[in-house]
């Protein structure tokens, strides 16, 4: 018996020591990807802010990851932003003679950037008006038109 | 995409080119600010959006540096905390799974999950695996740009030990007989110039352009320090005690008689009037004053009789003969005073 659990002992360990390994295969395989793989952040700012963190890292490749890191959260955030864009053009309007029409170009606000960054952790707060000029306070379109 | 000229009502006065500057300290920021804003603005793009005011890319531009670099901040703690002082790929996986943590992951329940197949791992090998590339508009250069610094001198360098522990981008040491107290040796055995000059100088960054006592650090060394020590009385050290000796103060224990004449003798050679010698000398101890009031002696007469005249002729001849009367009235008050001491003062 003891035998046998040995012998189950040591497949299960062979099994995850095998898995562990092809674990780090398919982490090193990622990493290779990673330098066909050019990320909209350039390496230059990334190593940069990366360095006044601290990080002392001279290969490319955790560069590279950490580039593709921050890219995958902006559009994260961005995506979620349109969807609040989207849901906001597509809601009906409450009142029909209301003068604005709606916006139907997809526009990146700072309301629906607020609402997007606040899941994330992040809370952006934008003030409303800055009262230096007589028309501060009315809605941006009618200014706009 | 366009790039909207920015929600007027919402922001503080445009200028005429409808330009609106950020708040951001540094050179080095700007730059890192100015190249993260069209990192974000292509991702905006590739995302979906078509037009977007300027203050969102703004933020989200902030948002994209701070992100960087709280990955770097948790890397290194992670690093550290292993006794490491390079971050491998494990710290940095370890790192985003602390920020993705918030939102979840896949795996993220299991305590003994891999690190090479954790979730977010996984998540940015499909974002790679898409193919959907989006490189950086252009191309920069690396930053912050360093001036090469000049090769310093061969006499800090020629007592140089190499020490392998310690880095070379590090200052040498200054001379051991700067900082090692040892009774035997003074001044004069050790040669000055091997002591270590530091690199920056009060005296040069107060400096101003020709003020005495303070000389460029170029050109310092211990003759040119003593003759400015010299030169400038505030900078000569002060004196042992009883090296000078100073000579007590003479108080004078009494007043002596001053005469009125003497006093008064510039005032009336300064007139022009005759100086009348007497003998007489005024006492310490004053008369009382009594004011008499109306017209009574004839010097009181005179003075009026000199106002009346004075006011027929102009001015200018007018100031001139109160001048003159004025005088005669000091020195007829002066002759009284010599013959009356007794009788009372008038004004």
């Amino acid at each position: 018996m003891m035998s046998g659990s040995g012998n189950s002992s040591g497949a299960a360990s062979t099994a995850g020591a095998d898995g562990r390994h092809d674990d780090d295969a398919a982490l090193t395989e990622f990493l290779s990807s990673l330098m066909d793989y050019t990320p909209t952040i350039p390496d230059e700012l990334v190593e940069h802010y990366l360095g006044r963190s601290g990080f002392n890292c001279p290969d490319l490749r955790l560069t590279r990851l950490v580039a593709v890191a921050t890219q995958k959260f902006i559009s994260d955030i961005a995506s979620d932003a349109l969807q609040h864009s989207k849901a906001r053009v597509a809601a009906p309007i409450k009142d029909n003679k209301s003068k604005q029409p709606k916006d139907k170009r997809l526009v990146l606000t700072m309301e629906d950037l607020s609402k997007a960054l606040r899941e994330y952790g992040v809370n952006l707060k934008h003030p409303e008006y800055f009262a230096d000029s007589p028309l501060t306070g009315t809605d941006p379109p009618t200014r706009e038109e | 995409m366009t790039y909207g000229g920015g929600d007027a009502a919402r922001e503080p006065q445009l200028d005429s080119q409808n330009t609106l500057k950020p708040r951001i300290s540094t050179t080095t920021n700007q730059y890192g600010h100015a190249v993260s804003r069209i990192s974000v603005t292509q991702i905006l793009e590739a995302t979906g959006f078509e037009h977007s005011y300027r203050r969102p890319i703004d933020a989200l531009a902030d948002v994209l540096l701070r992100y960087i670099s709280h990955v770097g901040k948790l890397s290194v703690s992670y690093a550290n905390m292993s006794g490491r002082i390079q971050c491998n790929v494990f710290d940095v996986i370890l790192a985003l799974e602390e920020i993705a943590s918030v939102h979840g992951f896949a795996g993220q329940s299991d305590p003994n999950h891999s690190l090479s197949s954790s979730g977010v791992v996984l998540d940015l090998w499909r974002v790679v695996g898409k193919g959907r590339e989006v490189p950086f508009a252009g191309s920069i250069a690396r930053f912050p740009v360093t001036r090469s610094r000049q090769a310093e001198t061969s006499q800090d360098t020629e007592n140089e030990v190499e020490w392998g522990h310690i880095p070379d981008w590090l200052p040498s040491f200054p001379d051991p007989s700067t900082y090692i107290n040892n009774s035997v040796s003074n001044e004069s055995s050790v040669p000055r110039k091997q002591m270590e000059r530091p690199h920056f100088s009060f005296r040069k960054f107060f400096s101003v352009n020709g003020s005495d006592g303070f000389a460029p650090i170029g050109h310092t060394n211990v003759e040119r320090e003593n003759e400015i020590v010299q030169r400038n009385p505030y900078l000569v050290p002060p004196l042992p005690h009883r090296e000078r000796q100073v000579s007590d103060m003479t108080i004078p224990s009494e007043r002596k008689a001053v005469s009125v004449f003497e006093t008064f003798a510039p005032v009336i050679e300064a007139s022009g009037g005759e100086i009348v010698e007497e003998r007489g000398v005024i006492s310490n101890k004053r008369p009382a004053v009594r004011f008499r009031i109306g017209v009574g002696t004839k010097s009181m007469s005179k003075m009026l009789s000199l106002r009346d005249t004075g006011m027929k002729e102009d001015l200018w001849t007018v100031k001139e003969e109160e001048m003159d009367s004025k005088k005669r009235r000091a020195e007829m008050i002066l002759k009284e005073s010599m013959e009356k001491p007794n009788e009372l003062a008038q004004l």
